[in-house]
């Protein structure tokens, strides 16, 4: 049964990543370009050569780079895709509901953890902003923040599955949980460090590229948990019995 | 009702699955969030000391994707 969940998350997640991919062509890239080219102009009226928003001499063209964005998420989706595999074969038997079920509810779970959460505190950049010098730090509390949020849904659950055998009822349980979790979200978003690199695009060029960024993350979670889910779902009307194995 | 009536697997038996998969997750989302010229050492020093054909590459994705970047 693993082998068919990682298969399955493997397909299922690299369509995903071209799916998003194309979608951030269309919706990402225009923002994108009018940053590269602030940046450029930027760079210029410094009197710096022009490659120095760049950190590498190799040739890479920008339509080069947009392939790379197709690419790029379809390689992401792929380990996506077997990782929301391989937790979804953990969540047989531990978490309620048939397959679709269970894949939403990863699903939303991931989206959360992965996409809102760090997107509150360290949202997505255009080109141009954010110090060179600083990105080891932005990476660090990135992926941290990220790590927390992973680790606040595994404490979620845990505590669920702990209050469940006790005398509350179902909506005082939920209740509970979710209040705890949005705490310590707010505790979480209030206490990191606040990344203070200068922002030198215009706001509306930032919200754009901003929107564009959180549609194609966004996309890559909901069609990877909709697509696992119905196939699951499918694979367990047909064969009941395998499915359990 | 046939999902609810399945049995968990056990952890143990996930174990090399899970092994299997962080290696490559990991070294997928390396290669497309964060490399900056490490994986290309193997390829040749030039191309590590260029900074990263994966940097540029992906650069676009980078953004979208919501990994810091430069």
């Amino acid at each position: 049964m693993i082998g068919a969940y990682l298969r399955r998350g493997v397909a299922v997640g690299m369509l995903a990543g071209i799916l998003a991919g194309l979608l951030g062509l269309a919706v990402g890239e225009p923002s994108l370009d009018e940053a590269v080219r602030l940046e450029a102009a930027t760079a210029a009226a410094a009197g710096d050569e022009p490659a120095a928003a760049d950190d590498s001499d190799v040739a890479i063209t920008r339509g080069q780079q947009k392939a790379g964005l197709v690419a790029g998420s379809a390689l992401l989706g792929l380990a996506a895709g077997a990782v929301f595999g391989l937790v979804s074969a953990w969540a047989v038997g531990r978490v309620a509901g048939d397959g679709w079920t269970r894949s939403l509810k990863l699903g939303a779970t991931v989206a959360l953890a992965l996409v809102v959460l760090p997107a509150l505190k360290y949202p997505p950049n255009p080109p141009g902003v954010g110090d060179p010098a600083t990105v080891g730090t932005r990476t660090t509390l990135y992926l941290g923040l990220i790590l927390l949020g992973v680790l606040l849904a595994a404490a979620a659950w845990t505590g669920a599955r702990a209050l469940a055998s006790g005398p509350l009822s179902r909506p005082a349980r939920q209740a509970l949980v979710g209040v705890a979790v949005v705490a310590a979200a707010a505790l979480l978003l209030a206490g990191l460090p606040t990344v203070a690199d200068p922002v030198a695009v215009p706001a509306e060029l930032l919200w754009r590229f901003r929107l564009g960024a959180l549609a194609t993350q966004t996309a890559l979670w909901t069609f990877t948990a909709a697509a696992f889910g119905l196939l699951t779902a499918r694979a367990e009307q047909h064969a009941p019995v395998a499915a359990a194995r | 009702m046939s999902g609810r009536s399945s049995a968990p697997l056990p952890v143990r038996r996930l174990a090399a699955p899970t092994f299997g998969v962080t290696l490559l997750a990991g070294l997928l989302v390396a290669a497309v969030g964060f490399d900056q010229g490490a994986l290309a050492a193997p390829v040749s020093d030039a191309l590590r000391d260029s900074g990263g054909v994966l940097h540029e590459l992906f650069h676009d994705a980078r953004h979208l994707l919501g990994f810091p970047c430069h």
